[in-house]
């Protein structure tokens, strides 16, 4: 029985332990290749998600680009970065457009679009799933 | 605007909000938001905020917001409003459509941030919210502490936001005028009116404690009504000043809010003195629904003639409670039943017996009885 127990409780461990940095790699945040950010608190990333900074540490004016509100990739993010579900990040939203404070970031159907945007834009930060390719941008460090 | 066209709007709303991306289907600079409120209210007895005992489902606000981004730090908004009071004799004050908003916003560099034209007043917790039924937990806020005035500004707003040791300061002063639509109980019903606001200066502060999910809020205006320096000085009307305080607890798994406001005013043969609040209190059942109860409780001060001493009228006590439905952010189905006492109804009620004898005390009549109950839909996106 107790051979029994540890298995099960080495099996949970280690189930638990995978699943971390597999949740922690859904997604990939880039910046325009320009950008000289290599790494960024998650903090301030979400802050520049929720429009309450403008800029990134260095001074230079951020533009975040979203996914759709659908994409497993923003939920991922969502929970992950700005430490809120997609739903509750959707409320606060509607709190700052109909208070006429701010309106939502960009959204992007797609991680090239998604790309494609960071890509031409200076100032853009955005997210990607883990297996899309980023090829043009720079992929910065969030933690 | 014709019901039909509401339902039209509406129905073209709720596919938006329930279709992924639409809202997002448009040009970077150009932004189109919308909202629809629509209720179905019913009292048992006395006419209560345009509801009447046979029922009416002329209870709707429909928001139409569009904003385009001149640059980086500058953008253009509009919204505009149609919306009906049920059977309320305050429909005679209200246009059929017309733009709450239209201004025009600058950011600075240095965090300051300025609004000009009719813009968005923040006083409180749901003052610039007060249309979006998806943000509110019943199908209006308090009407005793919100009341159809300083709905918006037409002036200016100057904001900036400080960080200073675990606090979060959200600043606002402002300057301008607005409307104060109003009721008045008379003999032969009761009279609305639209009564301009001038000369407004105020401000509205936010604190974002350290206390997760906790703010602390203060506002105070001080305003004129006009026509007022084109009048004799003996009947000049006095300067008007209102405050109101708010706190705010939110979290996951429900809220605690609670504001009180007072009016205060005085002019020659006039005074005004009204305070009103309200506690709000939800719990988040399951993500999706949420109960809700609330509280609103109105005084007014009313000056008799002279020798008869000032008396307090509770002009509203209203207890509801309240379940909203919401399967995804931007719908929300409501429910909600509310027990309403005091004096304040669509119809006049007797308030206050004048003293025939000494000692000349004026007394209360026996308050109005209302319960009512709103099932209401909401749309966002």
């Amino acid at each position: 029985m107790r051979k029994i127990l540890s298995v099960v409780l080495v099996a949970v461990i280690a189930a638990t332990a995978s699943a971390v940095p597999a949740f922690a790699q859904d997604f990939k945040v880039i910046v325009n290749s320009a950008n000289s950010t290599s790494d960024l608190p998650a903090a301030v990333a979400a802050k520049i998600f929720l429009k309450e900074t403008t800029k990134f540490p260095n001074g230079s004016a951020a533009t975040p680009v979203d996914q759709g509100k659908a994409s497993p990739v923003r939920a991922a993010f969502s929970k992950s970065v700005i430490g809120r579900p997609v739903s509750a990040v959707e409320s606060y939203w509607q709190q700052q457009i109909f208070s006429g404070k701010e309106v939502p970031p960009a959204a992007k159907s797609s991680d090239d679009d998604v790309v494609a945007f960071v890509k031409g834009n200076p100032g853009a930060i955005g997210y990607v799933s883990a297996g899309a390719s980023t090829a043009g941008v720079k992929v910065i460090d969030v933690k | 605007m014709q019901f039909r066209n509401v339902v039209v709007i509406a129905t073209a709303a709720f596919g938006l909000a329930i279709t992924p991306g639409t809202a997002r289907a448009q040009d970077e600079r150009l932004t189109i938001h919308g909202s629809v409120n629509i209720g179905y209210g019913k009292t048992d007895g006395l006419p209560y905020f345009g509801m009447t005992k046979d029922g009416t489902s002329e209870m709707r606000a429909v928001a139409l917001q569009f904003g385009y981004k001149l640059g980086d730090k500058d953008r253009l908004v509009t919204q505009f409003l149609h919306r009906k009071f049920g059977r309320s004799p305050l429909n005679a004050v209200e246009p059929d459509f017309f733009p709450v908003w239209a201004f025009y916003e600058h950011k600075f560099d240095n965090g300051f941030g300025v609004k000009l034209g009719r813009t968005p007043l923040p006083r409180g917790i749901y003052n610039e919210v007060r249309f979006i039924g998806t943000l509110l937990p019943f199908y209006r806020t308090g009407s005793v502490v919100y009341g159809e005035t300083l709905e918006n500004l037409d002036g200016a707003v100057v904001s900036k936001t400080f960080e200073a040791g675990g606090f979060k300061i959200e600043s606002h002063v402002f300057g301008g005028g607005f409307d104060l639509k109003y009721q008045v109980p008379s003999a032969s019903g009761n009279a609305v009116g639209n009564s301009r606001q001038e000369s407004t200066v105020g401000a509205q502060a936010w604190v974002t404690t350290p206390i997760p999910g906790v703010k602390l809020g203060g506002f105070v205006a001080n305003f004129a009504s006009v026509p007022r320096l084109t009048v004799p000085k003996a009947q000049r009307p006095g300067r008007t000043t209102t405050a109101m305080y708010s706190v705010d607890a939110t979290y996951d798994r429900g809220f605690v809010r609670g504001e009180w406001t007072t009016f205060d005013g005085k002019g020659p043969g006039s005074r005004t003195n009204f305070d009103a609040w309200y506690a709000q209190g939800g719990v988040n059942v399951t993500e999706k629904i949420l109960f809700a109860v609330e509280y609103d409780f109105g005084n007014n001060r009313a000056t008799l003639p002279s020798p008869i001493p000032a008396i307090d009228i509770p002009i509203t006590k209203d207890f509801g409670a309240g379940i909203t439905f919401k399967p995804t952010p931007g719908v929300a189905f409501k429910f909600e039943g509310h027990r309403n006492e005091g004096y304040q109804f669509d119809v006049p009620v007797p308030t206050v017996i004048a003293p025939t004898q000494p000692p000349l005390v004026a007394r209360l009549a026996p308050a109005g009885k209302a319960f009512y109950g709103i099932a209401s839909v909401a749309v966002a996106f």
